[in-house]
C-alpha cells in the first residue's frame, strides 16, 4: 500500500470515528469524555486532510485550496486507480 | 558459641548467640510467617473479588448498578439527570435497551476494521459460543410444575400428557 492510500485510510478511519461518536453523542450530548474524544478525532482528521490535500490534491469539491485554478481534474479518477 | 544470621519478615538481620534462644526465635518466626501468609491470602482474595465484581459489572451482568449522569438541555447545561442503564422495575410487554455508558474508544483504524469504535459493541457472531449458550440452557431442568404434580399412575397410562385434565387455568367460561 502506497503512502497516499495509507493516508486516505487514516482519514477514513478518523471520519468513521466521528460518525460513530456522533451517534453516541446524539443520546449523550453532555458526555464530557466522549466530547473530548470527538474533538481529538476531529482535529486529527482535519490535520490529516490538510496534509493529504497539500500533497495529492483536494478531497472534496467543498474544500478546493485555490478556486482560481481547477485542481479537481488533476487527481486520478476512480478508473485511473491502480489495481 | 556461634552466631546465626536470621532474616525476619522485615529483612533486618538479627544475630543470636544462644542456641535455645535461636530455636525459640525460629518457632516464633514460623508462627509469624504463617499468620503473614494467611493475611496475604485473605488480602489477595479480597482484591480478586473486587476485580471479579468489577469485571462482572463492566461486562454488563450487573449493569443496573451503573448510571449515566446527563444534563438536560442542549449543551452541558440544565439540571443533571441520572439515567440507569436499565430501569429498576422493568415492565412485562416492554422492551428495553441498556443505556450505554462511555468507556472510551478503540484506535481509529481498529474501529474502522471492526465496524464500531466502541469495544463493548463489537460482538462478532461466534457459532460455538452461541451453541454452548443454548446447550447450557437446555441442560437446566425446564419441566413445568404441572408435569411434576402428575400422579405416577396417570403417567404410566398411555394417555397423552396434554389434555384438558392437566391444563392449568380456566378453559371454560365461568357459567359452567
Amino acid at each position: 500500500m502506497d503512502e497516499r492510500q495509507k493516508l486516505l485510510e487514516q482519514i477514513m478511519a478518523y471520519d468513521f470515528c466521528l460518525v460513530d461518536l456522533g451517534l453516541f453523542l446524539d443520546t449523550h450530548p453532555s458526555d464530557e469524555n466522549a466530547l473530548k474524544d470527538y474533538r481529538m478525532c476531529y482535529e486529527e482528521s482535519q490535520k490529516l486532510r490538510k496534509i493529504y490535500e497539500e500533497k495529492y490534491g483536494p478531497l472534496s469539491l467543498r474544500h478546493l485550496p485555490n478556486p482560481n485554478c481547477w485542481q479537481w481534474v488533476d487527481s486520478p479518477w476512480p478508473w485511473e486507480k491502480e489495481a | 558459641m556461634f552466631t546465626t544470621l536470621l532474616h525476619s519478615h522485615c529483612n533486618i538481620p538479627i544475630y543470636i548467640q544462644d542456641s535455645n534462644l535461636r530455636n525459640e526465635f525460629c518457632q516464633e518466626n514460623r508462627k509469624f510467617c504463617f499468620i503473614y501468609v494467611i493475611f496475604m491470602v485473605t488480602f489477595l482474595c479480597k482484591i480478586h473479588r473486587m476485580y471479579y465484581e468489577k469485571i462482572i459489572i463492566m461486562e454488563g451482568v450487573a449493569m443496573k448498578e451503573i448510571a449515566a449522569v446527563i444534563y438536560a438541555g442542549n449543551c452541558c447545561s440544565g439540571p443533571s439527570i441520572s439515567i440507569p442503564v436499565m430501569p429498576d422495575d422493568p415492565q412485562l410487554g416492554h422492551t428495553y435497551t441498556p443505556y450505554q455508558v462511555y468507556r472510551g474508544i478503540l484506535p481509529a483504524m481498529e474501529g474502522l476494521k471492526k465496524g464500531t469504535v466502541f469495544k463493548e459493541l463489537y460482538q462478532p457472531y461466534d457459532e460455538k459460543k452461541e451453541e454452548r449458550l443454548w446447550t447450557n440452557i437446555n441442560k437446566q431442568p425446564t419441566l413445568p410444575e404441572v408435569n411434576k404434580q402428575l400422579p405416577t399412575k396417570q403417567t404410566e397410562k398411555t394417555e397423552p400428557l396434554i389434555n384438558d385434565k392437566y391444563i392449568r387455568g380456566t378453559v371454560y367460561s365461568d357459567n359452567q
